[in-house]
């Protein structure tokens, strides 16, 4: 992992977003580093998943930018780009791993060409390459490479979730979005599955933005924390501090209903 | 220890309190005005009766506790920084060049393999893999890990052996501050003595140590200076 102060990776200005007369998320700031892993915790209807959707350009803010440091310009505002260049950036340096493996997956085509597909977006044309690349990451994420050209359909939901994630990173993405990426597991598979995470963003350097409302697998796996509440975050800070000695009540809260195991 | 030692982390006017905001918000105070400094090659122990609050110290020094008033100053990569103004980013950089800290427990990713998890700290810094193996497999042994259980995650281990792999994975790494929270609260005189033998191999190489060490034996072996919270409470 390399973490150095450089420019920040991702920029979030006074991002506001609102459903109606709802509040989706309000006035939150924050900057990601390269190589550094984000956690948003909060209960359901916090507001996590429309700011993760808000920052992944899935979903236009109603005020405050999202400013990502492109390779050639430097930090842009996303929401400014064009159609086009917001899509090549999402196909190139993001990957986005949904709660529901099958938001993230053509279930119709072989768990394959689900990996390659993001490399024939970028312009590769050789298949064998394509095709060596997608089972170097099929074993990646520790599966039997004969499952190559199976279709998801007939995977399991650890499964998908680990061919979610080779898809996503076939392309070397700098930052990764994850959406409850443990949630629907079995523990055992859950705790293969963060390591693996952890793992990949260690050896790869990518920053990472992971919601989940599991506190435990935030201690693990990110570096700073950040707890939202009707959405607004309430506190934000070194992810041990915050689950060690949180400071707002929400929190105080929050950490102190964790049954132990 | 060195004659010249150089002064490497400066307490000063150090206040903790907890605000318990789910029960009427009653603040609890820890400590106030608590100021100390530490040198190269010292090891300072912090001395004091149970709920004096010198875990809490250690833990406020590491950041893992949030502090607002007073300051503690690190000396990092050529400068000083202070911990209680600085900015996550800042303390995770602190935490992983200059700043080691032994906690009572082990917390790790479960499935991972001892050997694996001593090695990491080296593999982060950006070390080979042959190295950071080899450098695992030493402390390992340093510390009298038998070899039959380094291919295991340390989650079945007894606690004494879950004691030194914590211990392993900061003393992989050379850091040049180590905050040690009773180290070998759980050991037998043996496996007490492997890491008493650390600890003062680390500090004649000039890592300065803040340690809690309820262990008469184990205090007198490796401790340079003591630090009474209590006394300092009421001479504040």
């Amino acid at each position: 992992m390399t973490m150095s102060l450089q420019n920040p990776l991702l920029k979030v200005e006074n991002l506001s977003h609102y459903y109606g007369d709802q509040i989706g998320c309000e006035n939150i700031n924050f900057d990601i580093y390269n190589g550094e892993v984000l956690g948003v915790v909060g209960e359901s209807g916090s507001g996590k998943t429309t700011l993760l959707k808000l920052i992944s350009g899935l979903l236009c803010p109603n005020a405050g930018s999202v400013a990502f440091d492109t390779r050639i310009e430097g930090l842009r505002d996303i929401y400014k780009m064009s159609e086009p260049e917001r899509r090549l950036l999402m196909r190139t340096d993001w990957g986005i791993v949904y709660q529901n493996p099958k938001d993230g997956l053509r279930m119709n085509v072989s768990a394959g060409a689900n990996i390659g597909e993001r490399l024939m977006a970028i312009g590769n044309r050789n298949y064998a390459n394509i095709r060596s690349d997608s089972s170097d990451w099929l074993e990646k994420v520790e599966m039997d490479l004969e499952r190559m050209d199976h279709f998801p359909e007939t995977f399991s939901g650890g499964m998908l979730q680990r061919l979610q994630i080779a898809r996503n990173l076939i392309t070397k993405p700098r930052l990764v979005f994850m959406d409850e990426p443990t949630s629907g597991l079995d523990v055992s598979v859950q705790a293969r599955l963060l390591d693996l995470v952890r793992g990949l963003v260690s050896k790869l350097g990518i920053a990472c933005v992971i919601v989940s409302h599991d506190l435990g697998v935030m201690r693990l796996l990110s570096h700073r924390l950040m707890v939202m509440k009707s959405g607004k975050v309430v506190e934000q800070g070194l992810t041990d501090q915050v689950l060690d000695d949180p400071q707002d009540p929400y929190t105080q809260l929050l950490v102190s209903s964790i049954l132990p195991v | 220890m060195k004659n010249t030692a150089i002064e490497v982390l400066a307490v000063k006017n150090l206040k903790k309190s907890f605000i318990l905001h789910n029960q009427n918000s009653i603040e609890l105070p820890v400590f106030d005005n608590i100021s100390f400094s530490l040198k190269e090659g010292e090891c300072l122990v912090l001395a004091g009766p149970s709920g004096t609050g010198k875990s809490t110290l250690l833990r406020s020094i590491y950041g893992n506790y949030l502090t607002h008033f007073g300051e503690i100053n690190i000396y990092h990569n050529q400068s000083w920084i202070n911990l209680v103004e600085a900015t996550p980013h800042s303390i995770l950089n602190v935490r992983r060049q200059t700043l080691g800290y032994v906690s009572q427990f082990l917390r790790v990713i479960p499935r991972i393999s001892t050997l694996d998890l001593v090695a990491e700290p080296l593999l982060e810094q950006g070390e080979t893999e042959v190295h950071s193996i080899n450098r695992a497999k030493d402390i390992l042994q340093k510390l009298a890990i038998p070899e039959t259980l380094w291919d295991l995650p340390p989650a079945t281990f007894s606690g004494g052996e879950q004691q030194r792999v914590n211990i392993a994975i900061t003393f992989v790494k050379e850091f040049p501050i180590l905050l040690l929270d009773e180290p070998t609260a759980s050991l037998d005189q043996k496996n007490k003595q492997a890491v008493i033998d650390l600890i003062i191999n680390a500090r004649d190489k000039g890592t300065a140590i803040i340690g809690i060490f309820h262990d008469e034996y184990v205090r007198n072996a490796v401790g340079t200076s003591i630090f009474d919270i209590e006394e300092a409470k009421h001479a504040a």
